[in-house]
């Protein structure tokens, strides 16, 4: 290795040694970066997420910062490809100073997870729930501000259970990653609780030949119908065009599959739907300093009208922020570093965490939040209305 | 009379060497010293322009210099990569030697593809490739105990040379430049001739004693051999292979930069591969540098803006330099017809 490369390399090494030794005694900025997807397929997503992001850092930077230091968000346009979400983080980090990078998916985490335990140690979070993020020896730095798909599919199967002795499942999802994710564990959880699962429906992510998969519904009879991994089409027509072919199954739909504008444009084949997320979005009725802070930003946010209810992953970017302002503080005015290994265990250690409307209070187990809220989404005409439901 | 035209038509083939010389020098020198001066991120950015430049090469053989349409590309690079990723877990072979075992794998399955170029051409072949684009993309997603599934596989870290990233720099470099002076060198030979024979006339090529069958087997071969070079290269890269990598797009994506590089040239290809990689993220830092403000910034606007230039300029190249980058540097150069001068090269 020649002198440069030896002089570059031992910058690059200092720079990344460097990161997280902000101390509290300057007010130097606290670097996140932060990919999303900002064009593409999921740009409907990653767009409501950046917006999450930056009325967060505002509410957070205008409140005393983090322990008196402001936060600085770089946002990377990653198109949700993973070789774009390794440039970003190199990127960002390459630059020193770095102490929190977030991710826009789990494949994403998955191809840094190695390189970031070994060399950055960077505390990180994406957006994805993905069941294998619970994992704390290969996403050593990593966590999830919420629950896995296979908790949420365990939450519904537990309401199921408060309904009925045994009943049956059809379970529609999307041929993607994060469609089939959960399938594993939610067969060895039905099989557990006695549940019957009658139907395993893949179809693709997007399209509008619903047809076979209606009828199929129709056929299989099932007591409920669980809609997973989709965006905002399928899924919908499916609803629609089986209430057409007169299924009386209970809907149900985990995380973007519960988003209230999404659920509420189905209109009345969707009364009585029942899903689960990680947030409270029921805005119009939380309560907390936090959720009257995010009321506030919906209510300014001059892309959406505010109807009372929040998105999820506007929620989720909110929540994780407040998270990294309640561990880096912590850290700081203990005089650590704001590494990984310092940061997660802050996290790990959070217990009965009040999140002032926004979540509940919060206890992290494997590095993510188990429970999640299950809703009932009540539609008549231009009625609409979320009641939570216990399980 | 008789010497003017004769100087008049070397003057510019000797500028040419001596640019060529000069400017090969220069960009090996640049690329040498690269780690010295670039940032962790700049070498990433180089490192993966190498890599999607192999696989450009590759294709421009089997589209460019053969004519046969193939839109199943990725497809090739995700059996490199998941062959040399498999390597890696099973057997702990290091790159260079995955590298060989991910070539070999695509060469493979690129030959078995390559039989439909047998009896079809153009459109109709390549909607014959889309069989491999998707029987392999499903063989990824499907085959969960060998391929992981959806999850793909995770794979351990390559320290080449002891010097981590800057190594793995140089090794990429190596087998990029190996790989585009054996691709160059290829077309001249006889090989190399019989396929852009094939690709102006191959019921003629077969009256001049070239075997077709052959000839057009070993295109889709050679080309998938380099897909399999990119895709084992980028199985050690990002250290993860899952099928969501190698999709219709990602074809797309390569054969576009066939085009906007130049058909039938190995330089073409290269700058092609450069352009469709970096455009994005130059595109990124310009309208990132913009002074825009309010809430819809970057969300609402610059996001779509960099996809509609990115758009604009490879429809621009198609309608205004359909010879592509190599054109627009042969016209630079004073040449007149790059594809002429790639073929006799």
């Amino acid at each position: 290795m020649g002198i440069f490369t030896r002089g570059a390399l031992g910058a690059v090494l200092l720079g990344i040694a460097c990161a997280g030794s902000v101390s509290a005694q300057d007010d130097s900025p606290l670097k996140f970066s932060i990919p999303l997807p900002l064009s593409g397929a999921l740009a409907f997503s990653g767009q409501v997420q950046q917006a999450g992001w930056q009325s967060a850092i505002s509410y957070i930077n205008e409140n005393g910062g983090v322990a008196g230091h402001p936060i600085e968000a770089e946002f990377y346009d990653d198109e949700y490809k993973v070789d774009l979400g390794v440039a970003g983080f190199k990127r960002a980090a390459s630059a020193g100073d770095l102490v929190f990078a977030a991710g826009d998916g789990t494949p994403f985490v998955r191809a840094i997870s190695p390189e970031n335990n070994d060399t950055y140690q960077i505390l990180m979070s994406a957006t994805g729930f993905a069941s294998d993020l619970v994992n704390t020896e290969t996403y050593k730095y990593h966590f999830l501000p919420g629950p896995t798909y296979s908790d949420m599919f365990r939450e519904l199967f537990d309401y199921m259970k408060t309904q009925k002795d045994n009943p049956s499942v059809a379970i529609v999802y999307s041929t993607t990653e994060f469609g089939r994710d959960p399938l594993e564990n939610a067969r060895a959880y039905a099989k557990d609780m006695g549940i019957d699962i009658v139907l395993e429906e893949e179809t693709k992510w997007s399209g509008v030949d619903v047809t076979s998969s209606a009828i199929k519904l129709r056929n299989a009879a099932a007591d409920y119908v669980i809609f997973h991994g989709y965006a905002g089409n399928v899924w919908p027509e499916i609803m629609k065009t089986a209430r057409d072919y007169r299924v009386a199954s209970t809907f149900m739909g985990t995380a973007y599959n519960s988003d209230p504008e999404m659920v509420r444009s189905v209109g009345d084949a969707a009364d009585g739907y029942v899903g689960v997320v990680p947030y409270n979005l029921t805005m119009k009725t939380s309560e907390g300093e936090y959720a009257d802070a995010i009321r506030t930003s919906l209510q300014n946010w001059e892309v959406k009208e505010y109807n009372g209810y929040a998105n999820m992953g506007y929620l989720q970017s909110w929540l994780t922020a407040l998270l990294l302002r309640e561990v880096m503080g912590e850290a700081i005015e203990a005089g650590e570093e704001l590494n990984g290994a310092n940061l997660i265990a802050r996290l790990n250690n959070l217990k009965d965490w009040d999140s002032k409307g926004i979540a509940g209070n919060v206890t992290f187990v494997d590095q993510r939040i188990p429970g999640g809220i299950v809703y009932q989404y009540n539609i008549s005409g231009d009625d609409f209305s979320m009641t939570e439901l216990d399980n | 009379m008789s010497d003017t035209p004769t100087s008049s038509a070397t003057a510019p083939a000797s500028r040419w060497s001596t640019f060529e010389v000069f400017s090969s020098v220069a960009c090996l020198v640049l690329a040498i010293t690269l780690p010295a001066y670039a940032s962790v991120y700049v070498l990433y950015m180089a490192s993966l322009v190498a890599i999607n430049a192999i696989a450009t090469v590759g294709l421009n053989i089997t589209v460019g210099y053969t004519g046969l349409l193939s839109i199943g590309h990725s497809a090739f690079i995700g059996v490199g990569a998941y062959a040399a990723g498999l390597a890696m877990l099973h057997l702990g072979t290091p790159l260079f030697i995955n590298v060989i075992i991910g070539a070999f794998a695509a060469f493979s399955v690129g030959l078995i593809f390559g039989i439909p170029s047998l009896r079809i051409k153009g459109v109709y072949l390549a909607i014959a490739t889309l069989a491999a684009q998707y029987s392999l993309y499903f063989l990824f997603q499907q085959w969960t105990s060998v391929t992981g599934g959806d999850r793909g596989l995770s794979l351990p870290g390559t320290n080449l040379f002891g010097m981590g990233d800057t190594g793995f720099y140089y090794g990429v470099l190596l087998i990029a430049l190996v790989l585009f002076v054996g691709a160059r060198n290829l077309f001249r030979t006889r090989i190399g001739r019989s396929f852009i024979a094939v690709r102006e006339r191959d019921y003629a090529a077969q009256v001049l004693g070239i075997n077709v069958v052959r000839t057009k087997l070993l295109a889709f071969g050679i080309g998938a051999a380099f897909a399999g070079v990119s895709g084992a290269l980028t199985a050690h890269f990002l250290r993860l292979v899952n099928p969501d990598q190698f999709t219709l797009l990602v074809s797309v994506f390569f054969l576009t930069a066939v085009v906007v590089g130049g058909r039938a040239s190995i330089l073409g290809s290269i700058l092609g591969a450069g352009f469709m990689t970096l455009l994005p993220e130059v595109l990124r830092e310009i309208l990132s540098a913009l002074p825009i403000s309010g809430q819809a910034n970057v969300a609402g606007l610059l996001s779509p803006l960099r996809e509609i230039i990115f758009g604009l300029l490879i429809i621009g190249f198609l309608m205004f330099e359909p010879r592509g980058l190599k054109g627009i540097l042969d016209r630079l150069l004073g040449k007149t017809d790059s594809m002429a001068e790639s073929e006799a090269d």
